[in-house]
């Protein structure tokens, strides 16, 4: 079975459910309450952490002065994807119990080939590259950590969504 | 200040109409698509006007800006600065609502028959700063052009030689003046100062001096600017015209510089630079933005097709190759994420 997630306004997929965990509509991550990506998927030969967004504080009117918005906004996203991949890993090793995709539950990990992607909804092309420098500093950490190549990390507008195929036409 | 400059046929520039110009301006453009070209042109036409009838210069407009081409762009004749497609050269510039125009061909060499000058005659100074800085060959510059008469530094160099040597003015400066002279303090983090006894450039930091050559590049770069406020060879009816202001500057003494110039434009000078740096033309919008105030700008967009856009930064951030180049890389690096297995 294959199915479409709406976030942000945006239709990803299809995908594989036996690849999937929607830990945006997890119970358990509801119970923690904790930040934390849209969903989980090994699409493309890749482990895909995804978050859609549908602005960031350069889409508003004026963006002068947004400092603290933008740092905010930076911080949100790294604690979602930290969490993420720490819920993750827990899972597979047995520290919790979800309902994730049976085929996700078995790929083999020292292997996966992580990706922690951002979707921006409508994001001007010339806003994304300080995103993501900015994301990429701030994410150094957990990238070394968990063996993830820094251009992995993937901040990006709907339409190249769309041109990558993650976004449903 | 210049309101207004019109170029035909003027090296790579086919054709070139700015009309809203600022107290700030910037150009912006690939490598050889007339960045330079232009903001020596405005330099030489400054230059004509404020040498002409100064003292007891002799010299006639037609002959001053004459020697003024041949030495700023270093060329055997001045018909080589005319397009190489297309005749003759014309140029048009508005100063104060006064104009200066002139015309020559390919085949001029010594004499400009066509130049009509109805700039009044003034007393203050315009100058360049090229992207390099010139303190320690200051007379190595001087000696090349009074001694041997060479080609090698042209008059941005010399003219700017000259005018550092000026012994620094005691007495009152402008509030504005003295203002960015302590900024500029802070950021090189002492000054560069000349010792007459043993005819060198220092660096002064606290008690402490430091021979010019062993001076970082930006700090003597950006001295340069306090030394022209210190022996008041700039004031507020002046033009600085920069080349590369970011050239061995770091992003945030970029920036620092780049408010401290807006501090001058305030205070009545005019500036003009052409840039190749994200940070100069980022910083700019974020002024523009911040202040409120237009800073005007020229993108040489192609080469080829001699293609010029005029822009303000307060109303945006204008598609230029210097973010292109900026997205490229991201796109390439997006690429490598998702091709990666």
């Amino acid at each position: 079975m294959s199915k479409i997630i709406t976030e942000s306004g945006m239709d990803f997929g299809p995908f594989d459910e036996d690849y999937l965990y929607e830990i945006e509509r997890s119970d358990l991550v509801e119970r923690l309450n904790i930040k934390k990506v849209e969903f989980i998927v090994y699409y493309n030969k890749a482990l895909m952490f995804l978050e859609a967004k549908s602005s960031s504080p350069q889409s508003k009117l004026n963006p002068i002065n947004e400092q603290t918005n933008f740092d905010d906004y930076i911080d949100e996203v790294t604690r979602k994807f930290a969490n993420s991949i720490n819920l993750f890993f827990s899972i597979r090793l047995g520290r919790y119990k979800d309902k994730m995709g049976i085929k996700l539950n078995k790929i083999t990990l020292s292997q996966a080939n992580m990706k922690l992607i951002l979707v921006i909804k409508n994001h001007k092309e010339e806003w994304l590259p300080p995103v993501s420098d900015a994301l990429k500093i701030k994410l150094y950490g957990l990238i070394r950590s968990c063996n993830i190549n820094p251009c992995n990390i993937l901040i990006i507008n709907s339409a190249i969504a769309k041109e990558k195929g993650l976004i449903k036409d | 200040m210049i309101n207004s400059v019109k170029l035909e046929n003027f090296g790579p520039i086919k054709v070139l109409d700015w009309q809203d110009i600022s107290n700030i301006n910037v150009i912006i453009g690939k490598n050889s698509t007339g960045k330079t070209f232009l903001l020596k042109s405005l330099y030489t036409a400054m230059k004509t006007v404020e040498e002409y009838k100064r003292g007891d210069n002799p010299k006639t407009v037609a002959e001053i800006l004459l020697d003024k081409l041949i030495w700023t762009y270093q060329t055997d004749t001045i018909g080589d600065l005319v397009n190489k497609d297309f005749n003759p050269l014309s140029f048009n510039m508005s100063f104060n609502q006064d104009s200066l125009h002139y015309i020559f061909g390919k085949d001029t060499t010594k004499r400009i028959t066509s130049i009509e000058n109805h700039i009044s005659q003034r007393s203050s100074n315009s100058v360049f700063l090229p992207a390099k800085e010139i303190t320690s060959i200051e007379h190595i510059i001087t000696e090349s052009r009074e001694i041997k008469k060479l080609f090698g530094f042209d008059d941005t160099y010399y003219d700017l030689a000259k005018a550092i040597r000026i012994p620094s003015q005691k007495g009152k400066n402008y509030k504005e003046f003295a203002e960015c002279r302590n900024k500029l303090k802070e950021i090189v983090d002492g000054k560069i100062e000349f010792d007459n006894k043993a005819d060198k450039w220092y660096y002064k930091k606290g008690n402490q001096k430091f021979p010019i050559g062993l001076t970082a590049e930006g700090i003597k770069k950006i001295s340069i600017i306090d030394i022209l406020l210190g022996n008041k060879y700039l004031d507020k009816e002046s033009i600085i015209f920069i080349d590369e202001p970011e050239s061995a500057l770091h992003p945030k003494a970029i920036s620092k510089f780049l408010e401290l110039l807006y501090t001058l434009s305030e205070s009545g000078i005019q500036i003009f630079m052409a840039t190749h740096s994200y940070f100069v033309i980022k910083k700019l919008y974020i002024i523009a933005q911040k202040m409120n105030k237009s800073i005007s700008g020229i993108s040489f967009n192609d080469s080829e097709n001699g293609e010029v856009e005029e822009f303000d930064l307060k109303q945006g951030m204008p598609a230029n190759s210097i973010i292109e180049e900026s997205i490229h890389l991201y796109k390439e690096e997006i690429n490598i994420g998702w091709d990666n297995e």
